[in-house]
């Protein structure tokens, strides 16, 4: 079994839409464009193969930054253009970096812009491997957050979330701490239950619990077990669950002596900024 | 004065005309109203668009109707009181059968369409749980998303058997979420949850959810209705009538009909509608 755990940042912005499941104003599918044949395009020399190998440098090195994955994201826009940078690897990796702008831009038209040309890339990647569990978990992540930005896309991106993350949940295969149980889980915290959509308090503290287990120093995960643990306190007037996740969130988000992963400062901050959110609105 | 009487009258007289034909030009406006019981996220905040998608879509297929928005609620004094006022005269609801049982009189509603939720033809509830209960569960407590309308369930959904002791009724948004209590023995969890054909269907897909065994079944009973309030369609009733019966007949219908969750509105059995009124009217 291949267990892969990316020292990336997780994306689980996905939630968002999950309200807005019930009446979508239109249904839309998500897009399932790939990257052109480009075959026959001539590099004039330069050889597009570094230039993504430099577009995955730029993404990984940390701290990270608007700036620098901003420019992660189009050195990959001018390498993929060549069919020749076009490896599996690339093109998730390509994802990965438009999921991030989709994720921390501050721009929702930015956001939207990186979201549906991350989706092209992961469809691609997914052409040349369809059971690609990095290009499965991204292309979920960034239906998702297309779903966010545009509701019109929210059914088809609940969807695609459930059905990408189970394969790999099925397949016990990891990506970005927990990836798979962790977007699944706070998709079910969020969602209506059936039969309008597939929420499920239960479940989704359960694959929260997982995604606890597979990654159990990842701040991100305590902070979306922090929100089922408020909402179970209060489903099942249990106050010992609220109790639970403010120390879990003083302890690994918001305390002094919680820190971010290293090279991950960026993430962190909104990570303490939603955790901030979450206690405020559980008072 | 004579000469200024001679023009002020064909004056007066052209005034007269252009207003009585723009009066006849401007489109009647007609309010519609949401009611959708059990269902959290049926506000307008949520809903709100999905329901602007469907009146665009009436008034773009009625020449010289403008239907409107009045809100979309899922508690049932808040949808009458949206019926009542005056202010904002309601044409059209989408209402539960429940409130359309109950304020037929004081409304003055009349049926003129069923939702077909799921493709389905009328609604039948079923009891599921750990055991198969067939008869009436007296005295049981018994989870259900529709416990803002008690006369509903107990007048129709599940009609006690004189002398015997009521069920209690337990309200639960999400009743996945009430059956897997059942399924993992927890504290206070129901005996039974009571359940839609659309969301047994969910249940039979699912792992855990589909261990619970079937019991009793509701008579088949009306979905969703579309009511006319106070003639207030006046001759614009049948081209109503028409347009959601056939709301599947093309594509942009198709998809109206996809997010109000009923493909298409036809006139509601006449049969199941007397059926349920002699329940109510038995008290």
């Amino acid at each position: 079994m291949v267990r892969r755990r990316l020292a990336i940042s997780a994306i689980t912005a996905v939630a968002a839409l999950a309200a807005l499941l019930v009446f979508p104003a239109a249904c839309k599918q998500v897009p399932e464009e790939v990257l052109h044949n480009n075959a026959n395009k001539e590099s004039n020399g330069a050889d597009p193969v570094p230039l993504a190998q430099d577009a995955e440098a730029a993404f990984e090195q940390t701290p990270r930054t608007l700036e620098r994955v901003r420019i992660s994201s189009s050195m990959f826009a001018r390498a993929l253009e060549f069919e020749k940078a076009r490896s599996y690897d690339a093109l998730w990796k390509a994802a990965r970096t438009d999921a991030w702008l989709a994720g921390y831009s501050p721009d929702n038209v930015e956001r939207e812009r990186h979201a549906r040309s991350g989706l092209v890339y992961a469809n691609t990647a997914l052409k040349l491997q369809p059971q690609g569990a990095e290009a499965l978990f991204y292309h979920a992540v960034l239906a998702g957050f297309l779903g966010d930005l545009d509701h019109d896309y929210g059914l088809d991106a609940v969807s695609k979330i459930e059905t990408n993350t189970k394969l790999l949940i099925e397949r016990d295969q990891d990506v970005a701490h927990g990836g798979p149980w962790r977007v699944l889980g706070v998709l079910q915290l969020r969602a209506p239950g059936p039969p309008v959509s597939i929420g499920s308090l239960r479940n989704g503290k359960k694959n929260l619990e997982k995604a606890l287990e597979k990654a159990p120093l990842w701040p991100e995960n305590h902070l979306y077990m922090a929100e089922a643990e408020f909402l179970w306190a209060k489903d099942k007037d249990k106050p010992e669950f609220a109790q639970q996740a403010r120390e879990r969130l003083d302890k690994w988000l918001l305390g002094q002596q919680a820190a971010a992963p290293a090279g991950h400062e960026f993430e962190f901050a909104d990570w303490q900024k939603k955790a901030r959110g979450l206690l405020e609105a559980n008072k | 004065m004579t000469h200024l009487f001679r023009v002020i009258s064909p004056a007066i007289c052209l005034a007269l005309l252009l207003g009585a034909a723009s009066a006849q030009d401007k489109p009647k406006e007609f309010g519609l109203v949401v009611y959708k019981l059990g269902e959290r996220y049926a506000t307008d905040d949520k809903a709100g668009a999905t329901l602007d998608g469907f009146t665009d879509y009436l008034d773009k297929r009625m020449p010289g109707s403008d239907f409107t928005r009045i809100g979309v609620r899922n508690k049932p004094e808040d949808a009458l009181s949206l019926l009542k006022d005056d202010k904002k005269p309601v044409a059209v609801a989408i209402v539960s059968p429940g409130f359309y049982f109950k304020h037929k009189a004081d409304l003055k509603l009349t049926a003129l369409a069923e939702a077909t939720r799921g493709g389905k033809d009328g609604e039948q509830y079923t009891l599921v749980g750990a055991t198969e209960m067939k008869e009436y569960p007296a005295g049981k407590k018994v989870a259900t998303s529709m416990s803002a309308d008690l006369d509903w369930l107990n007048k129709a959904v599940l009609r006690a058997p004189a002398g015997v002791k009521p069920v209690e009724w337990v309200q639960y948004d999400n009743l996945s979420d009430a059956a897997y209590e059942i399924i993992d023995e927890e504290d206070g969890a129901p005996d039974f949850v009571l359940v839609d054909s659309v969301t047994l269907d969910v249940f039979a897909k699912d792992d855990d959810l589909k261990t619970l065994k079937k019991g009793l079944q509701s008579e088949r009973l009306p979905q969703d209705l579309v009511v006319e309030v106070d003639g207030r369609l006046g001759d614009k009733r049948e081209e109503f009538k028409k347009l959601i019966g056939a709301l599947d007949d093309n594509e942009e219908g198709k998809k109206v009909g996809e997010n109000l969750q009923s493909p298409k509105f036809p006139a509601p059995d006449p049969k199941r509608l007397e059926k349920v009124q002699q329940w109510y009217d038995a008290g």
